[in-house]
């Protein structure tokens, strides 16, 4: 590490200030007192159709799977005005999610991994730094880890946060509901490959847009194994702006540790704050 | 961030939870980032807390291209900016009154931080301010030098001098602890 680096690392962990708990909630409530109305742009019918899958996805074993690609499939829904058109359709896409026990989701462009376990409520996600937060919605526990560090810190998970982020868990594919809110958008089916796959690939376009979203669905499992942003070039060319890749393995890590941290780390109750 | 995506799209759409938890998510990030450009704990709390309930009232119609994160600092920056200005303008006319100013506050008990916090943040307060921004903008938020040269109006070589001037005169500043990171 060079003086820059070095002086750098010290104003990136050094400059560090904290809310007491008091601050904090008295600045929580003071926020969420001013909290304004709902958007205008939602749109009532969007949310019509999200309300009436999660009602139905609540009698089912794996509630939060049906939901990942809620917005994706509502999305496509409103754009294309039916589903019924193409070789796969958002129930077999849907069904197929809800089998599903573990879904793994990456970004091809950078080192970050989330997992969810449906059965177990388990989520795990990168955190700052390159560390590891692991969160046992069943224990209500969550547990970060730090890169360097001998501790894993243990506490209870915020009564804000909800597996796989509440109802609606686009992820990336929220590019598709902001979609929503322009006239215009057209989407094209065709069968395509992704990575040597068969895949069914569902695109969105819009003429005044330089952004194409893509959805890549495995035209035998059913299951979305791929979502991206494509730039359009004014020559024609296309460049992946973002991209997330799916895959559902059958098992998860089991706790922290095989999520990455190391073995030597003790497991300990995190200081309060 | 990916969450991040998600909780702008609920955001926009009037969640309140999705308010609480870009709260929960980045107070903090923003109390160091305004410790970093004030100096002064009680300022930087009523700024973050100006940022977020301007934020909050803004649900609907809120037009976010970028990400959370760089919003809300730029806010903060803004407010940052804007504090001084009217600090500057107030201390002119009681300067014009012959009236002294008010001495600022003994640090903040709600707020924590450590006393290394504390020198750091004194050194900052030495830079010129846009040298300031571009130190604390970089190293805690990770914005790019584009992103700053943006907010500053600057080309990005401008950044570049500002933040390699203010690195070196923060260096200066503390070399003693500096000495102790070897």
């Amino acid at each position: 590490m060079n003086d820059n680096e070095r002086l750098e690392d010290l104003i990136n962990k050094g400059l560090e200030v904290r809310a007491s708990d008091g601050t904090y909630e008295r600045m929580r409530q003071i926020i969420l007192d001013s909290h304004g109305p709902p958007g205008e742009g939602e749109s009532a019918e969007m949310l019509t159709i999200a309300r009436r899958i999660t009602m139905r996805s609540t009698t089912t074993k794996c509630v939060s799977a049906a939901l990942i690609l809620v917005a994706v499939l509502v999305g496509m829904y409103i754009l294309t005005g039916s589903v019924d058109v193409t070789s796969i359709t958002i129930a077999e896409v849907k069904d197929a999610m809800e089998q599903v026990n573990w879904l793994r989701m990456r970004h091809t462009t950078g080192p970050e991994v989330a997992w969810y376990g449906f059965g177990s409520k388990i989520q795990i996600g990168p955190n700052d730094g390159g560390g590891i937060i692991y969160f046992d919605f069943n224990r209500g526990k969550q547990q970060v880890w730090k890169p360097g560090s001998e501790v894993i810190y243990e506490s209870p998970i915020d009564e804000n946060r909800q597996f796989a982020g509440g109802v609606s868990s686009p992820y990336e594919a929220i590019k598709v509901l902001d979609s929503l809110e322009e006239d215009g958008w057209e989407v094209t089916k065709e069968l395509g490959t992704y990575d040597d796959l068969t895949v069914e690939v569902w695109t969105a376009s819009q003429k005044a847009s330089t952004t194409l979203l893509r959805l890549y669905i495995d035209a035998e499992r059913k299951l979305p194994v791929a979502l991206a942003a494509v730039a359009k070039g004014s020559d024609g060319t296309a460049r992946i702006q973002k991209e997330v890749v799916f895959d559902y393995p059958q098992t998860g890590p089991a706790d922290i540790y095989e999520a990455g941290a190391p073995r030597s780390a003790q497991i300990e109750s995190a200081p309060e704050p | 961030m990916i969450e991040d995506e998600l909780l702008k799209w609920r955001f926009k759409r009037g969640s309140r939870e999705a308010l609480a938890r870009i709260y929960e998510k980045y107070v903090n990030v923003l109390l160091s980032l305004a410790m970093g450009l004030l100096n002064d704990p009680a300022e930087a709390e009523d700024i973050v807390q100006d940022v977020f309930v301007s934020f909050a009232r803004k649900a609907g119609s809120l037009d976010l291209q970028g990400s959370v994160r760089s919003y809300l600092a730029k806010s903060v920056v803004n407010g940052v900016r804007d504090k001084v200005r009217r600090e500057r303008s107030q201390r002119r006319r009681t300067e014009k009154r012959n009236i002294t100013a008010p001495a600022a506050g003994a640090a903040d008990q709600s707020l924590i931080y450590s006393e290394r916090c504390e020198r750091l943040s004194r050194a900052l307060a030495e830079l010129p301010s846009e040298q300031r921004e571009a130190v604390v903008l970089k190293t805690k938020n990770d914005m790019t030098l584009r992103e700053i040269a943006r907010l500053q109006g600057v080309s990005i070589s401008t950044v570049n001098g500002r933040y390699r001037y203010g690195l070196d005169k923060l260096r200066a500043l503390l070399n003693g602890d500096m000495d102790h990171e070897r």
